[in-house]
């Protein structure tokens, strides 16, 4: 299972950089290609352009380099924190993408990691999860350990708040019988999970997992919004675990490869081993909506949904080499928006993208 | 995972790519001139007598030693304390001043080899090699005592001992055997001494993750418990590398429907002896039914979805009476 989870993971990244192997890659890199011709720009879209990404080469000879990231998360004083789940800790920037600090090494003990991966901040206090090590541990805003527990699940996307944690996946696999499998578990501090709640989406069985791989965010409401990162799908639950809304959203990537994503799991039930494409890369929630993130071997998309799931805003950048995208962030200078993603593919680091033009941005 | 099979193969490669260049010819001795333990005969510094031959169905690890390097003393210490009760240790020494430490302690055979015969035989050319036999005498693999035990004989032993077919009686009687007449398992026998089932189904783990086979096993216990009825008490014991909030962290995560109880000390002791020995995965997940009695009715081997399947009815089956 961990073998088919860890495929599906390096597999997912065809269309932008890794795949199963040379040969086979090449033709999933086609299939998932999109032609610029294919996006239908609004005509209010707005344009984005790169100011600033960190690390640099300049970097590198001090040791400052991200060998993988998968989540980062930003606190109050605009200090950016990237778990490397390469190179096993955590690095710290400013805004401006100064370095600042690093915590944590490789091992298996308290404040040590292996593959960091995804990371929230809340409370004046940071949780990190790891993906080898199986377990959340609490940090301080320095850094320091404060506590941590074993995850016997394979959680992902979490968010928390208010004594609670929500994680996603970790989906007990059916059939267990009389139990209905759950979408998000609720844990207290400890990881003692209280409650349980959120349909997962209706896939074979053997791709329960993967299929329902999904980030989460927190809304202005103090709603959970959850997007999977495979489908067009955004839900929006209540924190008592009531399904508000889903969406069903539209845009040029997802367009395009979520019906190829559809015929390669339908590939996968005959047994093949096909890669997915990321339909939705990142997700990110502020006071004027919420924001998905994707992109392809050429674009960079950015939805600004609306409280109905519409698209309020489109921004994008068009590529000259493919850019994943693990995690999103956005800020509001004045009037406009600044947007921080974490990349992958042709180097791993984030970057801060801009409107070009100021004015389109009002 | 438990989940941590993809690193476990990771590790796996590195140990075969370390295995196999150890088997080069780097100094090391030549396989194909040792091949089995050269017979001889011989008096320990003891007084005991040894004979090469009789290997009492253990690994021989042979050390040449020179008692005036530390390196060979440590190793051979290292060994003794980490390598248990599966193991021959003979030390050959070419010197008497065997310091006290070792000398006086159990668990060694020392054979003074003042000639140099036996270290010949062995066509061992200095001090400061170890190799290992398997229990009929045939050569496995040696190194030098230089290499330290992380780098040398861990690696050794870990792949021969541990690639040995874990014997699951090690830990559990075989099959209609009884619990009660193993120490380690008295936990057991005090659980089904207190409650009145007729059948009770335990469950041991080292490790458990979801999305691993631990889960799908876990995952078997939770199924045979909505299933039987109320003649069967399911347990799973967890080991001693867990602690006790631990179990609410699998009880509410796993969502078991059965008590989940840490392994007392005797267990978590012979546990931790055969973690010493054999992977961690052969000691996870071991499911036996037993009958009010302590009698060892079904044993789960969890090599497969269909093993587990097959465990299923079979269980149901044996609760039901049907077998």
């Amino acid at each position: 299972m961990i073998f088919r989870f860890a495929i599906m993971i390096i597999a997912s990244f065809v269309g932008l950089s890794g795949g199963i192997n040379q040969e086979v890659n090449a033709d999933y890199k086609k299939l998932y290609q999109i032609s610029t011709k294919d996006f239908k720009t609004p005509a209010d879209a707005v344009e984005l352009r790169t100011v600033r990404s960190f690390p640099d080469s300049a970097d590198s000879p001090n040791g400052v380099y991200i060998g993988g990231g998968q989540s980062f998360i930003m606190d109050n004083s605009e200090h950016i924190y990237i778990p490397d789940l390469k190179n096993d800790e955590v690095l710290v920037f400013n805004g401006q993408g100064g370095f600042v600090s690093r915590f944590g090494r490789f091992g298996q003990g308290p404040g040590e990691f292996e593959m960091p991966r995804d990371i929230y901040i809340s409370e004046n206090r940071i949780l990190i999860r790891e993906a080898m090590n199986l377990r959340f541990q609490w940090f301080d805003m320095a850094g320091k350990y404060i506590g941590g527990f074993k995850a016997f699940k394979p959680y992902n996307s979490f968010v928390f708040r208010d004594g609670k944690i929500f994680a996603t996946a970790g989906l007990s696999q059916p059939p267990i019988i009389g139990r209905d499998s759950c979408l998000i578990d609720v844990m207290d501090y400890e990881g003692r999970v209280i409650s349980s709640f959120g349909k997962p989406l209706d896939v074979p069985i053997r791709e329960y997992l993967e299929l329902n791989l999904a980030r989460m965010a927190f809304d202005r409401d103090g709603n959970i919004i959850v997007a999977f990162r495979f489908y067009p799908i955004i839900r929006k639950y209540d924190i008592l675990g009531n399904l508000l809304a889903e969406y069903l959203f539209k845009s040029g990537i997802s367009d395009k490869i979520a019906p190829i994503n559809d015929k390669m799991i339908e590939k996968r039930s005959r047994g093949e081993l096909t890669p997915l494409g990321f339909v939705i890369g990142a997700i990110f929630a502020d006071t004027d909506g919420i924001y998905v993130a994707s992109s392809s071997s050429n674009r960079l998309e950015i939805l600004m949904l609306g409280s109905k799931g519409e698209v309020i805003k489109y921004y994008y950048k068009n590529l000259n080499e493919p850019m994943g995208v693990n995690s999103l962030l956005a800020k509001t200078r004045g009037r406009r928006k600044e947007f921080y993603l974490l990349r992958f593919c042709h180097g791993d680091g984030v970057e801060v993208l801009s409107p070009i033009n100021q004015k389109e941005e009002k | 995972m438990g989940a941590k099979k993809g690193h476990l193969w990771g590790k796996t490669i590195i140990l075969f790519a370390f295995l196999s260049l150890a088997s080069l010819n780097c100094g090391k001795p030549d396989r194909s001139i040792i091949s089995q333990i050269p017979q001889f005969k011989a008096t320990t510094v003891k007084g005991t007598a040894f004979d090469s031959r009789k290997t009492n169905g253990k690994y021989s690890f042979f050390a040449f030693i020179d008692p005036r390097k530390t390196e060979d003393l440590d190793l051979c210490t290292t060994v003794r304390n980490r390598e248990p009760d599966q193991l021959n240790i003979i030390l050959v020494s070419q010197f008497p001043n065997i310091p006290s430490e070792i000398l006086d302690a159990a668990g060694y055979q020392i054979i003074l080899d003042s000639n140099l015969d036996i270290r010949r035989s062995f066509r061992i050319p200095s001090s400061g090699i170890y190799l290992l036999f398997d229990p009929r005498g045939k050569y496995l693999g040696g190194g030098r005592t230089s290499d330290g035990y992380d780098e040398g004989p861990k690696a050794l032993l870990a792949w021969h001992l541990r690639g040995v077919r874990f014997e699951r009686n090690l830990f559990v009687p075989g099959l209609d055997e009884n619990i009660s007449k193993l120490p380690w398992l008295s936990q057991l026998k005090k659980i089904i001494d207190s409650t009145s089932k007729r059948f009770y189904l335990l469950g041991f783990f080292s490790s458990i993750c979801e999305g691993c086979s631990s889960g799908s096993t876990f995952r078997l216990l939770t199924k045979i418990r909505s299933e039987a009825d109320d003649m069967l008490d399911v347990r799973a014991i967890i080991s001693y590398k867990y602690e006790p909030i631990d179990i609410e962290r699998i009880v509410s995560q796993l969502k078991a429907n059965f008590p989940v109880v840490l392994a007392d000390p005797l267990l978590s002791e012979k546990w931790a002896r055969l973690d010493l020995n054999f992977r961690s995965s052969d000691i996870n997940e071991i499911v036996f039914l037993v009958d009010s009695l302590g009698k060892v009715r079904l044993i789960l081997d969890p090599v497969s979805e269909s093993q587990r399947d097959k465990f299923f009815y079979d269980c149901l089956d044996t609760i039901r009476e049907r077998r």
